[in-house]
């Protein structure tokens, strides 16, 4: 029990540095630009079918409930401020997060745990390749990089799968559920968001990274790694998601 | 004259520096003691065979001399410099002298055989395309996967893993040579046709250091070998004086497969 509680804090102290370490990576060079294009679009760009049809389905079932809560209070008028609400403060970035969590960090845990026990790291290192900087800045500020528009991704579907529910279940124009949608919406309900999930980036890209980059004992530390970046990324989403909701109405009463 | 510093045979100053140097290296993983006072020095243009039993500390002592992993006492010298004392750019310049053949040749399973060979040439020179191009070539070429060259990892043989990754140890042309077990894994034929490769990099001037048991399949290749067992260099000298060895670990692993 002792034991397991000491490892726990060696390893979040560990955490702690590999995350400094390659933060300060992002801000000194070389910058590997070519490395970095190549991860936005394995982060990103590949995510963006997932996340948009996630977001659709999201919006749907969103609508859907709040039809049946709203018509209880004779408020129904008010369904499509509520799915934007609903979405951009709070479920579109948790929900992207964890989706990213699974998609990307998973991957990420398994590729560089891939790469540590078949050698290619050393192997990067040996043919004088900085390989933290290669292989774990890159993914970090990807994952920084594409979090915030992913989450627009999320945030646009989910309102066009309100609307669509909205349009066949009452009849509701495009035009006037798009209007009452952002309407209800203001310059805090993106920005506070939208940095939110450059934090959430940050998470899943150094927790999946040091998962995989420090990975031992072959094809089951693989597979450990892997599973482990998904867990870990998804507890500390929802945990920091807690704080910086509290941060951001800070923000909103200032 | 390469072999352990530590023998006792007298040298005149040198001209220049040795290629590698370990001088009194102590190296541990937790509470195990993987190699206790070994120490190695091997002039430029030599070939050197570290041989040893599996898990007797070889591929740690090749991985200190490229400073992947840091030693816990003593010193690594690398033409002169050593790797402790080196910032984190200066040991990433030194590497860029020494090529290095891993064990199970460690290719990037996500580029093709064509791009493993250019990726340091394309990260390290300023060479145009059709420069690095012709240069791949030639590498693919001399390691026979010219034809290969399109060809993911994945749908590689052993041998011809190791032949790319000889090919991209050498993209850059360094004068040093690490080699880990080279013909660990593969038939007779296959692991002949690597030692033809390796003495080939000999015959070119190299400083090569090949790490195996399989002392027969290396005696043609180096001028001295150094028998590591239980973290300690316990014989060297070349082949014939290793042969004549009382030594029955020694006898044995010179003898390798012919046995």
């Amino acid at each position: 029990m002792f034991n397991g509680l000491l490892k726990l804090v060696g390893a979040t102290g560990d955490l702690g540095i590999f995350g400094a370490k390659a933060t300060r990576g992002l801000f000194r060079p070389p910058f590997e630009f070519e490395e970095l294009t190549r991860q936005i679009y394995e982060c990103g760009s590949k995510s963006v079918p997932l996340i948009a049809c996630a977001g659709l389905a999201l919006g749907v079932v969103m609508a859907m409930h709040s039809e049946a809560s709203m018509s209880r209070f004779g408020a129904k008028a008010l369904v499509p401020e509520a799915v934007s609400i609903g979405i951009f403060r709070v479920l579109g970035p948790l929900v992207t997060g964890l989706l990213v969590s699974g998609r990307v960090g998973a991957g990420i845990g398994a590729q560089l745990g891939g790469m540590r026990v078949t050698q290619q790291i050393d192997a990067l290192e040996a043919l004088a390749v900085d390989s933290f900087k290669y292989l774990v800045v890159t993914r970090v500020l990807a994952c920084i990089v594409a979090l915030p528009v992913l989450t627009l991704v999320m945030d646009f579907s989910a309102i066009a799968g309100g609307m669509l529910l909205d349009m066949v279940v009452s009849q509701v124009s495009p035009q006037l559920f798009l209007k009452d949608a952002f309407q209800a919406l203001s310059m805090n309900d993106y920005l506070p968001t939208v940095l939110k999930t450059t934090a959430f980036g940050l998470i899943i890209g150094t927790v999946s990274c040091f998962l995989g980059y420090n990975t031992s004992g072959g094809a089951t530390g693989v597979g450990q790694a892997s599973t482990r970046s998904v867990v870990f990324c998804s507890l500390l989403l929802i945990l920091i998601d807690i704080i910086l909701v509290k941060l951001s109405f800070f923000w909103s009463a200032q | 004259m390469s072999g352990p510093a530590s023998n006792g045979v007298q040298r005149g100053p040198p001209l220049q520096p040795a290629a590698i140097r370990l001088d009194h290296v102590f190296k541990s993983f937790d509470r195990n003691e993987v190699l206790k006072d070994v120490s190695i020095e091997i002039p430029h243009g030599h070939a050197f065979g570290l041989l040893g039993r599996s898990g007797t500390g070889k591929s740690v002592t090749l991985s200190l001399m490229i400073g992947l992993i840091p030693v816990d006492r003593g010193a690594v010298l690398i033409e002169g410099k050593d790797l402790q004392k080196l910032s984190r750019e200066d040991l990433l310049d030194a590497r860029k002298r020494i090529g290095f053949l891993f064990q199970q040749a460690a290719l990037f399973d996500s580029l093709s055989v064509r791009e493993n060979v250019e990726f340091p040439l394309r990260r390290h020179t300023k060479k145009r395309g059709s420069e690095i191009r012709d240069i791949v070539h030639r590498s693919l070429e001399s390691v026979g996967l010219e034809h290969d060259a399109d060809k993911m990892p994945a749908a590689l043989s052993g041998g011809m893993h190791k032949r790319a990754g000889l090919a991209r140890a050498l993209a850059l042309d360094p004068p040093i040579v690490l080699a880990d077990e080279p013909s660990s894994g593969l038939d007779a034929i296959t692991a002949s046709e690597i030692y033809d490769l390796l003495h080939k990099l000999r015959e070119r001037g190299k400083t090569l250091v090949v790490v195996t048991h399989d002392g027969s399949g290396v005696r043609g290749i180096v001028d001295e070998m150094a028998v590591l067992d239980q973290g300690r260099i316990v014989a060297c000298g070349t082949a014939g004086e290793l042969a004549a060895s009382d030594n029955k670990l020694v006898h044995e692993l010179i003898r390798g497969e012919e046995r």
